[in-house]
C-alpha cells in the first residue's frame, strides 16, 4: 500500500475542499461548482453549470435578499464577506450556508467573473435561531405589555360611554400605527350593531347599522372570535360586501375583534390597516385581550352613567332632581353671566295634590305626577329644562327668555295641567299654580345665588296660589338690574 | 431673527435627515436618483455622474437607509409608502426643484408614482427602474407578483440572520482589535448597511403594498426601464405598469438582473437619455 500523498493537486483540493465552490459570470449565471457543494445539495452537475443562475440555487427569500442585497453590493463592492443565504436543495431540504465572494476583473477593470466560496452554516444557524427566538419573543411581549398599557391608562379616567368609546377608537388606531379605527355596540335587544365611533376611516367601511354577518364586526360578534380579511381578494369571497368599499378606500385589510364583558357580547371593534399584514398568532391573542378590555372599560363606563343617573333622578317621573336642578341652574348663571342673555326658573305647584293622595290613593297620586311631568315636557321648549324637586313642586329652567317669553312658557304651562286627568275610572283635576323670575344679569347689579332665584320664585308661585290658584305671577324683584 | 430662518432650519434638517447630495450642473433640469430597498444612494454611483454635464444631481438616502438620520425614523410615518413619498416632496419643496426628473429603483419607483401624483408641480417626468407596484401574487385577479407571503417570511428571516452577522463584526470593531485593522476599514467602506429593525419594516412596507391603484393617476411622461430576466420585478410585472400609466415608453435591456444601472450602466444611460431627448 502506497502512503497517502502530503499533498494534493489542486484540482483535487478544489474539488473536494472542506467548503463549497463555485464560478459564475458577472449576470450570475454557473460556470463551475466544486464536488463538495454537489454533495452537499445534491443537485448534479449539469442541472447547475451552464443552466443556472446562483441566485436560482436559493430559496425564494434568500433570493429577495441575493437580489436586493448581496448582488448590488457584490458590483459595489467587489466582494462580499459573511452573508446568510440558504440554499434550496431538490429534495426540498434547505441548506443554510455562510457566503463570501469576490469579483474578478479583466484587464480593463470590467468584470470577469465572480468566485463564490460557501460554508455550511447548519450549526451556527440553528443556534441564531435560537438567539433570534428569544429577541423575537422579548420584543413580541414588549409591545403587547406596551400596547396594553396604552390602552387601560387611557380608559382608566371613569367617564360616560361615548367618551370611552371614542377614546378607545382613537388608542386602537395609535397603537397599530397609525391605522383607522371604529366600535360598534349591540343594541338593547342583542340584533343590529350601530356604529359607535369611527377614527380616520371612510364612511363606507363603516355603517351606522350592522343587522347581518355580511361585515366582519358581525361575524366577530357572532363567533366571539377575531376576524381577520387580510384582502380585498379575501373580502371578495368571505365579505363580499366589504369587497368594493375596501378595495376603494386606502386600506388593504381589516380585523374584528368581539368586545365582550364576561358572557355578555357587547359590540366590536374594527382596525383598517393599510397592507395585508404576515400571519401573526399573537396578534390574535392580543386582540382577543383587548377585545375584553374594551369590554370591561365600556361596561365600567356604562354602570358609573346609571348609578350618576339614578343619583340625579327622580325615581318615579325620570325628571331631573334637586340636585341636578342646581348645577343647572348655576351652569345657566354662568353662561347668562358671559352672555348678558337673561335666564328664567319657573316653580309649579300642583293644586290639591293632598287631596287626590288621600282620596285615591298613592298610586293614583304617582300617576297624577308622572302625567304632569310629561304634560310640563310638551309645554316648555325642548331645550328648557324641567325638574322635579319637591313632592308635588317642579321647577323649569329656561334660558335666553325676555320677560314677555317667560309669560308665554307659563301660561302654556299653566294651560297644559288644566285637562282633567283620567286616572283609572276617575277624572282627576291637577291644576298647576306657576311662579316665575326673570333674572337678568347686569354690570354693578348685586350677585345672585340660585337658592335666591328658586325663593324668589318660589314666592311668586305662593302669591298665585293666594290669588286662587290655577294661575300664574312673575316675579319683579330680580328684574331690578334692568 | 429673519423671517426666512425657520426655513433655514427646515433646509438643513432636511438635507441631513436624507443625506441630501447635490451634484452636476446647477442651472440644469434636476435630476432625482431614488434608491431601492436593501442599498443606499452608492447604488447610482454608475449611471449619475453621465447626467452630471446637463442635469442638476440629486443623490439622497431614504431614511433608515445608508447615511440617512437613523434618529429621524418614525414607525407610523413609515408605515406606508405615503411616508416615503412625502420624504421626495419635501427635498423637492426645500431646495426648490422644479420639473424634476425622478429616477426610482425598485420600491422607489413607486415611491415615485405617489409623490408625481402628489407633487405634479414638481415632478415633471418618471424614470422606473425594475418597478412593481404590488410584490405579491394576487389569486382572485390573477395578477402575478412572484412572491407569496412565505417568500417574504423567508426575506425577513434571511435579513434577521444577517443582523446577526452584522452586530457580531460591530462588536469586534467596538472592543477593539489592534491585529485585525481591516476589520474597521471594512466598515467603514461597506455600502448599504442598514438597521436591521428598519431592514425589517421596511422589507414589509415594500413586498406587502399594494399600488396597482395608483398607477393611472400618473400624467407626466414616464419611462419604464426592465431587466430582461428580474428575480424581484419580472418583465410581466414591468409590462403592467406600462400598461396603466397611459402613454408611458417600456424598454426591454438586454441587461439582466434586479440593478441594471450597476450591472449595464450605459445600456440604462442610453434608455435614459434618449427617452429625456423625446419627452
Amino acid at each position: 500500500m502506497t502512503p497517502p500523498p502530503a499533498q494534493e493537486s489542486a484540482e483535487v483540493f478544489y474539488e473536494q475542499a472542506p467548503c463549497g465552490f463555485l464560478t459564475t459570470t458577472p449576470d450570475g449565471t454557473v460556470t463551475r461548482v466544486n464536488s463538495t457543494l454537489l454533495d452537499w445539495t445534491g443537485y448534479r452537475r449539469e442541472e447547475i453549470v451552464g443552466t443556472r443562475r446562483f441566485a436560482e440555487l436559493l430559496t425564494a427569500g434568500g433570493r429577495a435578499y441575493h437580489e436586493t442585497h448581496f448582488a448590488p453590493l457584490l458590483r459595489m463592492h467587489g466582494a462580499v464577506k459573511g452573508i446568510v443565504l440558504d440554499l434550496a436543495c431538490p429534495d426540498g431540504h434547505v441548506l443554510p450556508v455562510l457566503v463570501d465572494a469576490v469579483v474578478r476583473g479583466g484587464t480593463n477593470g470590467s468584470p470577469l467573473l465572480t468566485h463564490v466560496a460557501l460554508l455550511d452554516a447548519t450549526h451556527r444557524r440553528a443556534y441564531e435561531r435560537e438567539l433570534l427566538a428569544a429577541r423575537k419573543l422579548a420584543e413580541r411581549s414588549n409591545r403587547r405589555v406596551r400596547i396594553l398599557h396604552r390602552v387601560v391608562a387611557e380608559t382608566a379616567v371613569v367617564g360616560d360611554r361615548a367618551a370611552v368609546v371614542d377614546t378607545l377608537v382613537r388608542v386602537l388606531g395609535e397603537v397599530f400605527d397609525g391605522a383607522g379605527a371604529a366600535i360598534w355596540l349591540l343594541d338593547a335587544d342583542g340584533s343590529t350593531l350601530s356604529l359607535a365611533s369611527a377614527n380616520d376611516v371612510p364612511s363606507t367601511l363603516t355603517p351606522q347599522l350592522l343587522s347581518t354577518d355580511a361585515m366582519p364586526p358581525a361575524a366577530a360578534c357572532r363567533e366571539r372570535e377575531p376576524v381577520t380579511v387580510e384582502s380585498p381578494e379575501q373580502a371578495t369571497r368571505e365579505f363580499p360586501l366589504l369587497a368594493a368599499p375596501l378595495a376603494h378606500s386606502a386600506f388593504a385589510a381589516v380585523t374584528a375583534v368581539p368586545i365582550v364583558a364576561g358572557t355578555l357580547t357587547l359590540g366590536a371593534y374594527a382596525v383598517y390597516f393599510g397592507r395585508s399584514p404576515l400571519p401573526n398568532a399573537d396578534e390574535v391573542e392580543l386582540h382577543r385581550t383587548l377585545g375584553c378590555h374594551a369590554g370591561l372599560a365600556i361596561e365600567r363606563a356604562t354602570l358609573y352613567q346609571a348609578l350618576r343617573h339614578v343619583a340625579s333622578h327622580d325615581g318615579l317621573t325620570d325628571l331631573p332632581n334637586r340636585a341636578l336642578f342646581d348645577d343647572r341652574l348655576e351652569q345657566a348663571m354662568a353662561r347668562s353671566a358671559r352672555s348678558a342673555l337673561p335666564l328664567a326658573v319657573m316653580v309649579v305647584d300642583l293644586d290639591g295634590f293632598k287631596r287626590v293622595n288621600d282620596s285615591l290613593g298613592h298610586s293614583a297620586g304617582d300617576r297624577v305626577l308622572t302625567e304632569t311631568a310629561q304634560r310640563l315636557r310638551a309645554a316648555v321648549r325642548p331645550h328648557d329644562s324641567v325638574a322635579r324637586i319637591g313632592g308635588d313642586e317642579f321647577a323649569v329652567l329656561c334660558e335666553d327668555v325676555d320677560r314677555s317669553e317667560t309669560e308665554r312658557i307659563a301660561a302654556r304651562i299653566r294651560t297644559a295641567l288644566e285637562p282633567k286627568m283620567p286616572i283609572g275610572l276617575d277624572l282627576v283635576s291637577a291644576t298647576g299654580s306657576v311662579g316665575a323670575v326673570v333674572y337678568l344679569p347686569c354690570p354693578g347689579g348685586a350677585p345672585t345665588t340660585t337658592a335666591q332665584l328658586l325663593y324668589d320664585a318660589d314666592a311668586a308661585m305662593y302669591r298665585a296660589k293666594a290669588g286662587g290658584k290655577n294661575a300664574v305671577e312673575i316675579s319683579h324683584t330680580a328684574l331690578a338690574g334692568l | 431673527m429673519s423671517p426666512g430662518s425657520g426655513c433655514t432650519v427646515a433646509k438643513v434638517s432636511v438635507i441631513t435627515r436624507n443625506n441630501v447630495v447635490l451634484a452636476g450642473a446647477p442651472e440644469g433640469r434636476p435630476m432625482v436618483f431614488a434608491h431601492g430597498f436593501g442599498c443606499d444612494q452608492h447604488m447610482w454611483r454608475g449611471i449619475e455622474p453621465a447626467f452630471r454635464p446637463e442635469y442638476r444631481t440629486v443623490l439622497f438616502d431614504h431614511v433608515g437607509a445608508g447615511g440617512s438620520d437613523l434618529t429621524a425614523y418614525d414607525h407610523a410615518r413609515y408605515n406606508s409608502l405615503d411616508g416615503y413619498a412625502d420624504d421626495v416632496v419635501t427635498i423637492c419643496r426645500t431646495i426648490d426643484l422644479r420639473d424634476v426628473v425622478f429616477v426610482g429603483h425598485s420600491v422607489s419607483a413607486m415611491i415615485g408614482v405617489l409623490a408625481a401624483t402628489r407633487a405634479p408641480e414638481r415632478v415633471g417626468a418618471l424614470v422606473l427602474i425594475g418597478p412593481s407596484p404590488r410584490y405579491l401574487d394576487d389569486d382572485i385577479s390573477g395578477y402575478v407578483g412572484g412572491f407569496s407571503k412565505a417568500d417574504i417570511v423567508g426575506l425577513l428571516d434571511a435579513l434577521d440572520s444577517n443582523y446577526l452577522g452584522w452586530s457580531r463584526a460591530m462588536a469586534q470593531v467596538v472592543m477593539g482589535h489592534p491585529d485585525r485593522p481591516e476589520l474597521a476599514a471594512e466598515l467603514e467602506q461597506s455600502f448599504c448597511r442598514t438597521d436591521p429593525v428598519i431592514a425589517g419594516h421596511f422589507a414589509e412596507v415594500t413586498f406587502l403594498s399594494d399600488n396597482r391603484h395608483d398607477l393611472p393617476h400618473v400624467s407626466v411622461p414616464t419611462l419604464v426601464i426592465q431587466a430582461s430576466e428580474d428575480a424581484i420585478a419580472g418583465p410581466t410585472v414591468g409590462r403592467y405598469v406600462h400598461e396603466l400609466i397611459e402613454g408611458s415608453d417600456f424598454v426591454m435591456l438586454e441587461a439582466t438582473g434586479h440593478c441594471p444601472h450597476l450591472s449595464a450602466p450605459d445600456e440604462t444611460i442610453a434608455a435614459m437619455l434618449d427617452f429625456l431627448d423625446r419627452s
